[in-house]
C-alpha cells in the first residue's frame, strides 16, 4: 500500500484569517447553549452508535471527512452554520413545549434558504460546532510559544550569520550584483547574457533567480526593501555566493 | 540525524503503521512554515533552510547542503511546504526508529528522491551520499544492490527497490519480535533469580531462629 505523501498537503492558512477565525470561534463560544441532556450517544460519540456498540471506519471517517470540510469553510459560513444549529435547536425545544413551532420553523427554513443545502446537512452532523471548530483550527498555546520562540531564534541565527558587503551603501546595487544595468525596465543576467523578466515597480530592485552553479555550491540572493521593518520576520535576507 | 529535544518538532509524532503526520500535527507544522517564511513567498530559501536544521537536529552542514540539494527538485533555491513536508516526516521516522517502514509506506516518493538523475533508476554512489537519512550501513547497501539488483545494471529500479523495502519491513519486524523474546526472557530469569534469593534470605531468617530458640532453651 502506498501512500501519496508529496499530494498531503491541505489548504493554506494565512495569518489574518486565523486572528479573524479566533474572535469568530470566541463569539461562538458565547452565542453556543449546551443542551447536553437531548443529545444522543452517536452524535457526541463518534465511536460508539446509539446502542453503546463500536462503530466502523466508515462513518468515523465520514465523520471526520465533513470535520475537514470544515475547516475550509470561511469564518462567515462557519458562522452562519452555529447560528443555523443554535435555532434548529431552539426551533427542537419548542416543539416539545409545544409552543411556536411553525414561526421556528419558518425562521429555521428562512436560514436554511440562505445557507447552502450541505452547510445545513453537516450542522445535523455536527452537535457542538463551536468546539469542534476551536478543537480543529487552534493550536495547544504551549506549542505555539514554543514554535514562536523557535523561529525567532532560527530567524535571527539567519539574519546574523548574514553580513552586508561593506562597500553596500555607496556603490550602485545594480552594479554590484554584477549586472551592470542602469534602467528598471530592463534587466538582462551578464553572465549567462539572458534577458530577465519585465518589472513595473521602479522603486524596488527586482527579484533575481536563483542559479545553481557548476560546483553544486548556491548563489541564493534575494532583494531588500528600502527600509528595514521592525519586527525580525520582516527583515530580508542577503546573501551571495556564500559557503554553507 | 537526531532530533533535539524541547525543539518543536520533538513534539509532532508518526503514525506507526503508515508513516504520516496527523491532521493537527499537519496544521502545526503549516503555522511553523509559515512564520519561518519570513519573505511571504510560501518557500524557504537555503539559509533559512540550513538554519532550520542547524537548530532543530545535530545535522552536518555537508549533509543539510546535500539534503536541500535533493529537496529542491525544480532548482529554484527554494523548497515549498510539499518537500518540507517530506523532509519532516524523513527526520521523524529516523528520530522514531521508523526508517524501513517509512520507506516501505512510500517507496514511491523516496525512489524519486533518491533517483537524482531522473533516469527512473537509482545509482549505487547517489544511495551511498543519502544512506544517512535511512540509516543503512555500508554493508548494508552493498548486500542491497548484490542481493536486489536483478536486473545485473548495478542500478535500481523501482521494482527492485521496492523488493528491498519489502524486505527490510520483514527483516525489522523479525528483529523486533527476536528483541521482546529476549527481553522476556531476561524478565523471567530476573524473576526466577529473585526467588531464589528469597528463599536463601527465608532460609537464613529460619536457621537464625532457630538457633536462637535453642541458645534461649
Amino acid at each position: 500500500m502506498e501512500e501519496n505523501l508529496s499530494k498531503a498537503v491541505p489548504k493554506h492558512v494565512h495569518h489574518h484569517r486565523r486572528s479573524s477565525l479566533h474572535g469568530d470561534v470566541r463569539d461562538l463560544w458565547t452565542t453556543a447553549t449546551m443542551s447536553t441532556g437531548n443529545v444522543s450517544v452517536a452524535d457526541v460519540c463518534e465511536d460508539f452508535d446509539e446502542e453503546g456498540r463500536t462503530i466502523g471506519k466508515s462513518r468515523r471517517y465520514s465523520q471526520t471527512i465533513s470535520i475537514l470540510e470544515n475547516l475550509h469553510l470561511k469564518p462567515e459560513e462557519i458562522q452562519q452554520q452555529a447560528r443555523l444549529e443554535l435555532e434548529l435547536r431552539r426551533g427542537r425545544s419548542l416543539e416539545r413545549d409545544l409552543a411556536v413551532e411553525e414561526e421556528h420553523d419558518e425562521s429555521a427554513t428562512s436560514l436554511v434558504k440562505c445557507s447552502s443545502e450541505s452547510s445545513a446537512s453537516q450542522s445535523k452532523q455536527m452537535p457542538h460546532q463551536a468546539y469542534w471548530t476551536e478543537q480543529q483550527n487552534r493550536l495547544p498555546l504551549p506549542l505555539m510559544e514554543l514554535m514562536e520562540n523557535e523561529v525567532l531564534d532560527i530567524l535571527s541565527k539567519a539574519l546574523n550569520s548574514e553580513h552586508p558587503h561593506p562597500s553596500f551603501h555607496n556603490t550602485s546595487w545594480w552594479l554590484w550584483q554584477g549586472l551592470g544595468l542602469q534602467d528598471w525596465s530592463f534587466r538582462m543576467c551578464m553572465s549567462c547574457q539572458i534577458p530577465l523578466a519585465l518589472t513595473n515597480i521602479p522603486r524596488d530592485p527586482p527579484k533575481l533567480k536563483v542559479e545553481r552553479l557548476g560546483t553544486g555550491r548556491l548563489n541564493g540572493s534575494l532583494h531588500l526593501s528600502s527600509g528595514m521593518t521592525d519586527s525580525l520576520c520582516g527583515v530580508l535576507l542577503y546573501s551571495k555566493g556564500r559557503e554553507l | 540525524m537526531k532530533v533535539k529535544q524541547g525543539s518543536f518538532l520533538w513534539y509532532l509524532y508518526l503514525d506507526k503503521i503508515y508513516c504520516l503526520l496527523s491532521l493537527r500535527n499537519v496544521k502545526a507544522l503549516m503555522e511553523y512554515f509559515h512564520l519561518l517564511d519570513a519573505h511571504r513567498r510560501n518557500t524557504l530559501n537555503d539559509v533559512l533552510f540550513f538554519h532550520f536544521l542547524r537548530h532543530v537536529t545535530n545535522m552536518k552542514i555537508t549533509h543539510i547542503k546535500m539534503i536541500f540539494d535533493m529537496l529542491d527538485w525544480t532548482a529554484m533555491g527554494e523548497i515549498g511546504f510539499d518537500q518540507f513536508y517530506v523532509l519532516v516526516c524523513i527526520v521523524l521516522s529516523h528520530q522514531s526508529h521508523l526508517e524501513d517502514q517509512f520507506m516501505y509506506r512510500h517507496s514511491r516518493p523516496v525512489f524519486d528522491l533518491l533517483d537524482l538523475k531522473g533516469e527512473l533508476k537509482i545509482d549505487g554512489t547517489d544511495f551511498e551520499m543519502y544512506r544517512f537519512l535511512f540509516n543503512i550501513k555500508k554493508q548494508e547497501l552493498r548486500e542491497l544492490f548484490h542481493d536486489f539488483d536483478i536486473t545485473g545494471d548495478r542500478l535500481l529500479n523501482y521494482k527492485e527497490f521496492k523488493l528491498y523495502t519489502i524486505f527490510c519491513t520483514e527483516k525489522s519486524i523479525d528483529r523486533k519480535k527476536r528483541r521482546k523474546q529476549r527481553e522476556e526472557e531476561r524478565e523471567r530469569e530476573k524473576g526466577k533469580d529473585k526467588e531464589k534469593y528469597y528463599q536463601h534470605l527465608k532460609k537464613l531468617y529460619s536457621t537464625g531462629l532457630n538457633q536462637r530458640s535453642r541458645s534461649l532453651l
